[in-house]
C-alpha cells in the first residue's frame, strides 16, 4: 500500500478530507441538541463539551465566524443549517471547512471487515512502521463510506484539529475511504489482450 | 546471536525465516548448493531475508542457489522474492502450474491497474517475468517457468563428487486442485461494471515439497491445507505414487492452523515425534496459530521451533507515544512484530548424526511444559477472586431491588 503512486497521490484524498470538515463539525455539533438555540447558546455548549476548559467563546469570536462561514456556505442562516442538518441526521452537502489542520495522516487497510467494526491494519503515510493493528467502530465512517468498508479496501486516516480561538481548538479524526472505480468494457478489453500477450511470452518448461 | 558460519558440504541445513508476518526457507542440500523457498523482507533492513543471510555467511548466491521456488502468490510468502530470484543468476524458478496458465497471468494485468490496492505477490510475479524475459536464450532454460505439479520431479541429483543425491518432488497441487484452482482464479477476473478489486487467492495452489538428502526426508508443508477431496493433505494421501521415506523435519504447513493439520498424514509422512518448524502469521484478529495448534504441535513433535511468538506485540513505550493520537479512532491497538526470527537446523550427512537447532532472536523453542504453564495462569486470571463474586452478587441484588422500586 505504500508505493510511490501512493505517495503522489497523498494530495487528493486530503483534498476531499477537508471537504468533510464540514460534516464532522456540524455532526459534532447536531449532538448537543440545541437546535433553534441562538448561536451564542451553542457556542456555550460547544464551549462546554469540545473545547478546552476555561477558555471564553462570544458571539463574536472566531468559532461563530467558523458556523456562521459553514452556514453561509450551505446558503442558509445558521440556526437553519442546523436544523435541515438535523432534519436528515447528517450534512446534506460536503461544503468545505477551511482550516483544518492535519498533524498526522495514516494510511490503512481492512484486514477484516466484522459485524459493527472492522480490524484494520495502519502505517503512517510514507512510512513503513510502526504498524498498528487494531479495531475501529463503522461508526467513526462517514455513512457514504460504510459500503466501501470490505476486506483489503485502501483508507486514510487523517488526524488534526480545527482551530475555533488562538488557544481553543477542536479535535479532528476523519476516515476516508478510497473510492474503488468500476470496470468499463474498454478497460477489460485492452486487459484482456494485455494479459493475452503477456500469456504469449511466457515460456514454461515442460520437460520432465 | 548473529549466525554467520557457512555450512560445511557435508552439513545439511534448513534455515526458516519469518518477521511475524511472512516466511522463508533457504536449504543447503550438500556441496555447498542452496535452494530458496519463498520469500520475506526483513524489517529492518527492508532486504529479502535469504539473501541478507547468503550474504552474511559469505555464500554467493549467484552460483549457489540452483533454485528459486514460489509455493503460492500470497503476499506473506513471495515479498522480496523477485530480488532473489535477481541476485540468484543461476537459479531455476519454480511456481504451481496454476501460475503459469493463462487466468492467473491475466489477473497479473488486471492488478496492475488497482492503483493502491495493488497485492505485493502480483507485483512481485511481474517483476519475476520481466527477469524470467531477459534471461530467455538457446542454450538454457534460466528464462522459462518450471512449474511443480503433484509428483513432479523439480530436482533430482546422483550422489557424485561435488554433492550428495538430492531429490526435491511436488506433493501438490493435484489435478484436482489445479482444475479447482483455475476456476477460482477464472472467476476472480473482473466482470463489467464490478469494483475494482481483488479477493484473495486461494491456498489449493500451494506446493508442498519433499526434499530427500541421501537418506534424510523434508516435508516443506507451505500453506497446503486439509482439503477439500483430492485436494490439499487428503490428495496427497489419496495419491498411491507418494514418496514412502518418513520425513525428519516438517515445516508445518499453514502457519500451524487446525486447517492445515492432517493426522493421517502426520502418521504416515513423518516419523515418530519429528522437529516442526514455523512461522506465525500475525495479522488480522486472529493470528496463526493459536495456543491450541502450538500446543497440538509440541505434542507430536520432538521438538518445535517458531521464528517469532504468535501473537502482535503490546505497544512499547516510544511507539505507544507514537500512536497516541490514533486512541480515539483505533481500539486494541497493536503492532506488529518487527524482528526477523531465524530457526536454523543442521545435520551432518554421516550416519547417526543429530540435527542441531539454533535460534536467532526472536525465534524461539515451543515447550509443552510452559504452554502448559501458561494456560493455568490465564485460567487462574480468568477465574473471578471470591472477593469479586461477592461484590457481584451484591450488585445484582441491588440492581433487583432498585429495578423492583
Amino acid at each position: 500500500m505504500s508505493t510511490t503512486a501512493d505517495l503522489d497521490d497523498a494530495k487528493g484524498p486530503v483534498r476531499s478530507f477537508d471537504r468533510h470538515g464540514s460534516e464532522y463539525l456540524v455532526e459534532k455539533l447536531n449532538a448537543f441538541k440545541d437546535l433553534g438555540k441562538s448561536r451564542s447558546q451553542i457556542a456555550e455548549r460547544y464551549r462546554s463539551a469540545t473545547l478546552i476548559p476555561n477558555q471564553s467563546v462570544s458571539d463574536t469570536d472566531p468559532m461563530s465566524t467558523r458556523l456562521h462561514e459553514l452556514a453561509v456556505a450551505r446558503g442558509s442562516g445558521t440556526d437553519s443549517a442546523f436544523a435541515s442538518a438535523a432534519a436528515s441526521q447528517r450534512p446534506p452537502t460536503r461544503e468545505p471547512v477551511k482550516g483544518m489542520r492535519i498533524t498526522e495522516r495514516w494510511e490503512g487497510r481492512v484486514l477484516q471487515a466484522e459485524d459493527g467494526f472492522f480490524n484494520a491494519e495502519l502505517k503512517p503515510l510514507g512510512k513503513s512502521e510502526p504498524v498498528v493493528i487494531g479495531d475501529i467502530s463503522v461508526d467513526k465512517v462517514d455513512e457514504d463510506d460504510r459500503e466501501l468498508i470490505t476486506d483489503n479496501a485502501a483508507f486514510y486516516l487523517l488526524i488534526g484539529h480545527i482551530p475555533i480561538t488562538t488557544t481553543s481548538r477542536i479535535p479532528v479524526q476523519l476516515i476516508r475511504f478510497s473510492r474503488v472505480g468500476k470496470w468499463w468494457p474498454t478497460e477489460l478489453e485492452e486487459l484482456r489482450q494485455r494479459g493475452q500477450a503477456l500469456f504469449r511470452t511466457i515460456e514454461v518448461d515442460d520437460s520432465e | 546471536m548473529t549466525l554467520s558460519d557457512a555450512p560445511p558440504f557435508d552439513v545439511i541445513e534448513i534455515s526458516l525465516f519469518g518477521p511475524g508476518l511472512g516466511e522463508s526457507l533457504a536449504i543447503h542440500y550438500g556441496g555447498g548448493r542452496w535452494i530458496v523457498v519463498d520469500s520475506c523482507i526483513d524489517p529492518d533492513s527492508g532486504a529479502a531475508a535469504a539473501l541478507q543471510y547468503f550474504e552474511r555467511i559469505g555464500i554467493s548466491c549467484e552460483s549457489a542457489v540452483t533454485h528459486v521456488i514460489a509455493t503460492h502468490a500470497h503476499d506473506d510468502h513471495i515479498g522480496g522474492l523477485a530480488s532473489v530470484l535477481a541476485a540468484c543468476t543461476q537459479a531455476r524458478f519454480v511456481c504451481p502450474v496454476a501460475m503459469v496458465r493463462e487466468p492467473f497471468i491475466a489477473l497479473l494485468e488486471v492488478d496492475s491497474e488497482l492503483e493502491g490496492l495493488r497485492r505485493s505477490a502480483f507485483r512481485e510475479f511481474r517483476q519475476i517475468q520481466k527477469i524470467l524475459e531477459g534471461r530467455k536464450n538457446r542454450h538454457n532454460s534460466l528464462g522459462s517457468y518450471f512449474y511443480g505439479l503433484e509428483g513432479r520431479t523439480i530436482l533430482k541429483n546422483a550422489e557424485s563428487v561435488s554433492g550428495p543425491a538430492v531429490e526435491i518432488m511436488a506433493l501438490t497441487p493435484s489435478d484436482t486442485a489445479v482444475q479447482r484452482s483455475l476456476t477460482r482464479l477464472a472467476s476472480l477476473y473482473p466482470t463489467q461494471g464490478a469494483k475494482k478489486r481483488f479477493k484473495d487467492l486461494p491456498n489449493e495452489t500451494s506446493l508442498a515439497l519433499w526434499v530427500e538428502i541421501e537418506q534424510v526426508s523434508i516435508l516443506l508443508g507451505s500453506d497446503v491445507e486439509i482439503g477439500p477431496t483430492h485436494c490439499g493433505w487428503k490428495g496427497v494421501m489419496a495419491w498411491e505414487g507418494r514418496p514412502t521415506s518418513k520425513s525428519e523435519v516438517f515445516k508445518v504447513a499453514h502457519h500451524g492452523s487446525h486447517t492445515g493439520h492432517h493426522e493421517p498424514m502426520w502418521n504416515e509422512m513423518l516419523v515418530d515425534s519429528p522437529i516442526s518448524i514455523l512461522s506465525p502469521f500475525n495479522s488480522g484478529r486472529h493470528s496463526l496459530p493459536l495456543e491450541s495448534d502450538l500446543h497440538r504441535i509440541a505434542l507430536a513433535s520432538s521438538r518445535t521451533f517458531i521464528t517469532v511468538a504468535p501473537t502482535e506485540a503490546k505497544l512499547g513505550g516510544s511507539i505507544r507515544s507514537m500512536t497516541s493520537t490514533l486512541g480515539g479512532v483505533v481500539e486494541n491497538r497493536r503492532v506488529r512484530a518487527l524482528t526477523l526470527g531465524h530457526v536454523r537446523l543442521r545435520k551432518h550427512l554421516a550416519h547417526g548424526a543429530a540435527w542441531e537447532g539454533v535460534l536467532n532472536d526472536p525465534a524461539s523453542e515451543i515447550e509443552i511444559t510452559r504452554l502448559e504453564d501458561r494456560r493455568a495462569k490465564v485460567e487462574s486470571e480468568k477465574r473471578p477472586s471470591p472477593n469479586k463474586s461477592k461484590k457481584r452478587a451484591e450488585e445484582r441484588r441491588k440492581n433487583q431491588r432498585n429495578k423492583k422500586l
